[in-house]
């Protein structure tokens, strides 16, 4: 996996929701799990031109404490439909979760990013040293790299192929 | 290990339930893996959709029970052996001091009230599933010292909400807070199972309480292995040690857009009410029943208000009905319904457009119960139950006080 990403950035508030802010809660209740459906569905009801506009590599820039609440990974799955990365001034352990899960390359926490960056700027991300570079404004923020076992899961693909790379090692070994 | 050290941990119980589980069935089928790593450590929970509101979901529960018995899984506790998992799955003694307990929903941080580590996961539970382990990293704890005697009209509610609201979201996200201190010894598995599961909305890994003679007797008649009473070494170093004194309490209201938005309910008294719901993982146990059946007793709900009690287990619901607590609801005009999880996810008696709910559920986002234009309060059972009488939002201690003279 490519751990140097170029993009457009998306910049969004602090204390976006998880249900009703980046994922509508009607997909946890018909348990939709298909990234390529919950792609179309990412800010539906915070930003409704996002997932349409939004391209495979760039960024969703978050504020504070991003996709709060109960830990669904629909929203996650979403992001990692489009082929986007992210990049949240804080989130909390349970969409620190989903991210991995779901496979979307991210960094977290990155105080400042929100003021440092604005929407339709070009961003260069290091995941595998945590810098971000502004082009457009030719500024740079650095914030913690990914850790390595995480960063294995994400290469992989998310929760799910990481496993199934896994079970196949193990098969194989016996 | 140390402190944010990612480590790959086996699971001793993996807790499970009807909503996801099919899909995770699914989605290992799909994959091609037809064998569970620890099948005998898999406890599944109808709570969700239960019981089942429609075709689809009848057929998904067919499909489960089928897989369970395919894949080996013993322990089912289907419809009418039921109850909310994190409730549940303690009362059946599954979960023990010193445990790690992962547990496939977000409140699954409750079963830190015997002594167990469980942090709570939801996708991630296929990959327990398969492999019957997971990645964590080390965190830190937040110890809380638990002192004094909680006054009139203040529940185990009440202290865990405070308790939030006081340690604020940054301050708890990824640690683990543990209950201990002197009160601790007055208050039972009900009371810890509160206060373990709201600190998940704050953020925490998982909340803990460190476990005494309580648990011991409590998990004597239920346990089903052997156990120690497992407690933090006396030199382990806590991020922040906070002290308690429950006597300085007061009834407290979490307002909406969020469960940390904790103000005393004088704040917010005289909101014109349209629901009231005693129930959750959060909110429906004993001690919530009872306190709601104390305020209703001689009293009716008000003919602007519809109140739903929803026991969260049916443990509970028969110690509520022995107690006579059932009776007092059909009396005051309340509905008593099976155990399940149904308000607090939207699927049960959901909230119309402009309606105003007080309740005892877990989260109040908007769009949590329903309509996202509905707002959410939520408040100890007494409160709750006194909204329910008053029509509005009211500080329940004068009902009770007239109660008591």
């Amino acid at each position: 996996m490519n751990w140097l990403w170029r993009g457009r950035a998306w910049v969004f508030g602090d204390n976006i929701p998880n249900d009703g802010g980046l994922m509508a809660l009607r997909f946890v209740r018909e348990q939709q799990y298909d990234p390529r459906i919950l792609a179309k569905h990412c800010f539906a009801e915070v930003d409704p031109g996002f997932a349409a506009s939004a391209q495979p590599g760039d960024f969703v820039v978050a504020g504070k404490n991003f996709a709060y609440g109960n830990a669904h990974v629909q929203g996650f799955l979403g992001l990692k439909g489009l082929r986007v990365a992210l990049l949240a001034e804080s989130m909390s352990r349970g969409p620190y979760r989903c991210a991995v899960n779901a496979g979307v390359p991210f960094l977290t926490p990155l105080p400042g990013i929100t003021a440092a960056v604005s929407t339709s700027d070009e961003l260069e991300v290091d995941f595998l040293t945590g810098r971000v570079s502004n082009l457009t404004r030719r500024t740079e923020v650095k914030g913690a790299a990914l850790p390595p076992v995480l960063r294995e899961i994400i290469g992989a693909g998310g929760g799910i192929d990481h496993m199934r790379q896994r079970l196949g090692l193990l098969a194989a070994s016996r | 290990v140390a402190i944010g050290e990612i480590v790959v941990c086996e699971a001793d119980v993996l807790e499970t339930i009807d909503l996801t589980l099919p899909h995770y069935f699914r989605m290992l089928r799909s994959l091609g893996v037809t064998k569970l790593a620890r099948p005998e450590r898999i406890v599944v929970f109808s709570d969700h959709e239960v019981p089942a509101y429609s075709e689809r979901v009848a057929s998904l529960q067919r499909e489960l029970r089928r897989e369970l018995k395919e894949l080996g899984v013993r322990y089912f506790y289907d419809m009418g052996r039921h109850g909310i998992s994190h409730q549940s799955i303690v009362e059946h003694g599954h979960v023990l001091p010193g445990m790690l307990a992962i547990g496939a929903d977000t409140h699954a941080t409750t079963l830190g009230c015997v002594g167990a580590l469980a942090p709570p996961v939801n996708y991630e539970a296929v990959q327990v599933l398969a492999t019957g382990d997971i990645w964590l990293k080390v965190p830190e704890t937040i110890r809380i010292v638990v002192t004094g005697e909680a006054p009139l009209g203040v529940l185990s509610r009440d202290i865990a909400q405070w308790v939030i609201a006081r340690l604020g979201a940054e301050r708890c996200d990824y640690r683990v807070l543990e209950y201990a201190g002197p009160a601790m010894a007055h208050l039972d598995m009900d009371a810890r199972m509160t206060l373990c599961n709201v600190a998940v909305d704050i953020g925490a890994k998982s909340g803990v309480v460190e476990p005494d003679e309580l648990t011991r007797e409590y998990l004597a008649p239920r346990a089903k292995g052997e156990f120690d009473l497992v407690r933090s070494d006396p030199d382990a170093v806590y991020e922040l040690v906070f002290s308690v004194d429950l006597g300085t309490l007061e009834p407290m209201v979490a307002a909406p857009p969020s469960p940390d938005n904790v103000v005393p309910v004088s704040t917010v008294a005289g909101i014109e009410v349209d629901q009231v719901y005693i129930g959750s993982c959060a909110g429906g146990r004993l001690e919530d029943l009872r306190a709601a059946a104390a305020v209703l007793e001689g009293r009716t709900v008000h003919p602007g208000v519809r109140m739903i009690v929803v026991p969260t287990s049916q443990e509970i619901f028969a110690r509520a009905a022995r107690e006579g607590l059932v009776e007092q609801f059909i009396n005051a005009g309340a509905a008593v319904t099976a155990p399940n999880c149904g308000p607090c996810y939207g699927n049960l008696s959901p909230l119309a457009e402009g309606e105003v709910c007080v309740g005892t559920g877990t989260r109040n986002e908007p769009g949590r119960m329903g309509n996202a234009k509905a707002s959410i309060y939520l408040a100890n059972a007494a409160t709750a139950a006194t909204a329910a009488v008053l029509g509005k939002i009211a500080d329940p201690r004068e009902l009770m006080r007239e109660r008591r003279s």
